[in-house]
């Protein structure tokens, strides 16, 4: 138990150092924390990737109101507000304001995950082929969200995606598909190797683009805000974690719009604040920082009770689990209780430690955000190598990470979100193997399409599911249309 | 529109075409039921080709509209010099772990990077080459305890 709680703590620390440094990213801390934690047990490996998690969503905030530049892309709404403050010489207080909040957005959310998933988890079990298929295409629905600038190259990274998913033995029939006849394809492409090499090498070599920018020093000054400010901060804190929770909770959305929704909410909740939004509001800093750690709680319930990722981290966390035999879903309630109980106690501890760590190493932080990148970019790829052989001690896996690097770093420079691709390498064999059973026992398309719309679970999820495209493309207007906030 | 970004988006439509190539070499089109090994492939393939085909009209229109090139870092060369350079490097670090040993492999890609990323201050590269390598192995060795290749 002490071995836990001091790698959470670990974790937290890491997160937090990770999320604060633009470029780069919690996906892909926790992406090469697999293979690492690997040998490792599972409770222990869960500490410091829920450690890392909460670590790095909160850490996003500090480049957010030091540099107006987000660390995550959860961290975007901050800045409105955050640098603002930053410029009037109150960042202290702001990251200060920033860490309070974001600890209790991760209550919630907290509490959320643990009253909500049991009752989720119950309906899931009753289940057939039919609404497994609908739920994991709903899980595609995230590609709404991490499609970046273009739909069209997210919608094509996810296809691409759910084709190299195709590789390797059928899961039905057994027989090769596009195995060219080469042994090592038949086992299929390791996720976690593209996925290392994705988020790991891909998002090092892209860096290197940006290399020649200078460093800028950080300047961190009185870090303690007024108390009577915090009280009247704190209904809003509370209200814009549930919607984080929310937003959080459904596959597609994440913490990047549950913290625009929430600094959106704010701006319309907030008649009167003390300074506008946009010029230096604390209520700015609040909405958004607060939803963003709710709905790090919120994106385990989906992940943990039907096995479908709320965002990219909780991706990479079914991998993890998948790695140590525990299959995200249903069944983990009856079949390892144990290890929800202890999922929610380190998200309940990564907090309290965000809440030690964050009002601490404010300063420290501003410095070790100045690491030379030059040093930093290579280690990375090292560190990718080690994660991407240490999985199945295979050297091929090395190959597919340093190509799907050097793809990555393509993909990347052309706008073409990599987030999508892994999302479809992790849900295609499931849409596949589903969607065939379901065919399979209805007897026909037309006959399974009929049972969709007659049975009331599988018509309840194809209405969420109808619902989730419309505010997608609701939202997607509504943010061409919003002009550009201040501080963007 | 980016440096070579309509080569890119014709690449992207080649492979979709590749894609569905051999989606339909997995089962004869005369074979082919909904349930069957090719179809779920097919069907995946044909979307893909769908999305290349939309992202190659989209940056037509943004084209025609006038869209220039976007701003910041983004801006330079897809393949500048930095790049280039750490790719060789790493299809180097690649083959050097085949052919000798992974530590032996590691340190060489650190100095190598490390010195060309600090213009050449071979002396810097070496020192931090050295001190990382032995970090590495023996963190990940003896503290993780992770098989290295």
């Amino acid at each position: 138990m002490l071995i836990q709680i001091c790698f959470v703590a670990l974790g937290v620390f890491a997160g937090i150092y990770v999320g604060a440094i633009p470029g780069l990213s919690v996906t892909m801390a926790t992406s090469l924390l697999i293979a690492m934690t690997y040998s490792w047990s599972t409770d222990t490996a869960l500490a410091v990737m829920i450690g890392v998690y909460v670590g790095g969503v909160y850490g996003g905030s500090r480049a957010a109101v030091l540099l107006n530049i987000p660390g995550a892309p959860s961290a975007v709404a901050t800045t409105f507000d955050g640098y603002p403050l930053a410029k009037k010489g109150l960042a202290g207080q702001a990251i200060a304001v920033s860490t309070l909040t974001s600890v209790v957005g991760g209550l919630v959310g907290t509490l959320f995950l643990c009253f909500a998933s049991p009752l989720v988890s119950s309906v899931a079990l009753s289940f057939s082929p039919r609404d497994y298929f609908l739920l994991t295409l709903m899980g595609l629905m995230l590609v709404g969200s991490l499609g970046g600038k273009s739909i069209w190259k997210g919608l094509f990274s996810a296809a691409a995606g759910l084709m190299l998913g195709i590789v390797g033995m059928d899961p039905i029939s057994g027989l090769g598909r596009l195995t060219f006849g080469n042994v090592n394809l038949r086992g299929g492409i390791s996720y976690i190797a593209v996925m290392i090499g994705l988020f790991g090498v891909g998002e090092a070599l892209f860096q290197l683009l940006h290399r020649n920018q200078p460093i800028v020093r950080q300047k961190v000054d009185s870090i303690r805000p007024p108390k009577n400010k915090l009280l009247k901060l704190f209904p809003l804190s509370l209200g814009s974690g549930v919607i984080g929770t929310l937003v959080g909770a459904l596959p597609g959305a994440g913490g990047e719009i549950a913290a625009l929704l929430a600094y959106d909410t704010a701006k319309r909740v907030v008649r009167h604040p003390e300074v506008p939004f946009g010029e230096g509001a604390y209520e700015g800093v609040v909405a958004p920082e607060s939803a963003n750690n709710a709905a790090v709680g919120g994106a385990l319930i989906p992940m943990l009770t039907l096995g479908i990722p709320g965002d990219s981290v909780t991706a990479i966390l079914i991998g993890a689990l998948a790695i140590h035999g525990i299959r995200a879903g249903p069944m983990l309630m009856t079949e390892s209780p144990d290890l929800f109980n202890n999922l929610v106690f380190l998200l309940l501890l990564a907090n309290i430690f965000l809440l030690v760590l964050g009002m601490m190493g404010i300063k420290l932080f501003a410095k070790m955000a100045e690491i030379p990148r030059n040093i930093l970019l290579p280690m990375i790829i090292v560190v990718s190598v080690i994660g991407s052989y240490s999985i199945n001690n295979l050297t091929i896996d090395i190959v597919w990470t340093l190509v799907f690097g050097v793809v990555g770093y393509f993909m990347k420079y052309y706008d073409v979100p990599v987030g999508p691709m892994v999302l479809g390498l992790i849900l295609g064999p499931t849409i596949e193997v589903n969607f065939r059973r379901a065919i399979l026992s209805s007897g026909g398309l037309f006959s399974m399409l009929g049972e969709v719309v007659t049975n009331p679970l599988s018509l309840v999820l194809l209405v969420i599911m109808v619902l989730m495209i419309v505010s997608q493309v609701l939202s997607s207007r509504s943010k061409n249309k919003e002009p550009v906030s201040p501080g963007q | 529109m980016k440096q070579g970004e309509r080569v890119f988006n014709w690449i992207l439509l080649a492979l979709s075409i590749v894609f569905c190539l051999l989606s339909l070499s997995i089962t004869p089109v005369t074979e082919l039921t909904l349930t069957s090994d090719g179809a779920y492939p097919l069907f995946i393939s044909c979307l893909s080709l769908l999305f290349a085909l939309c992202i190659l009209l989209d940056s037509r229109k943004r084209r025609r509209a006038g869209a220039s090139q976007s701003d910041g870092p983004e801006e330079q060369p897809v393949f500048c010099r930095d790049v280039v350079v750490m790719i060789l490097f790493v299809i180097i670090y690649a083959a050097a772990i085949l052919v000798v040993h992974y530590i032996l492999a590691t340190l060489l890609f650190t100095i190598l990077s490390i010195s060309y990323l600090e213009q050449w201050k071979w002396r810097r590269g070496l020192l931090i080459g050295f001190t990382s390598t032995f970090w590495i192995v023996l963190i990940f060795k003896y503290f993780f305890s992770v098989i290295l290749p």
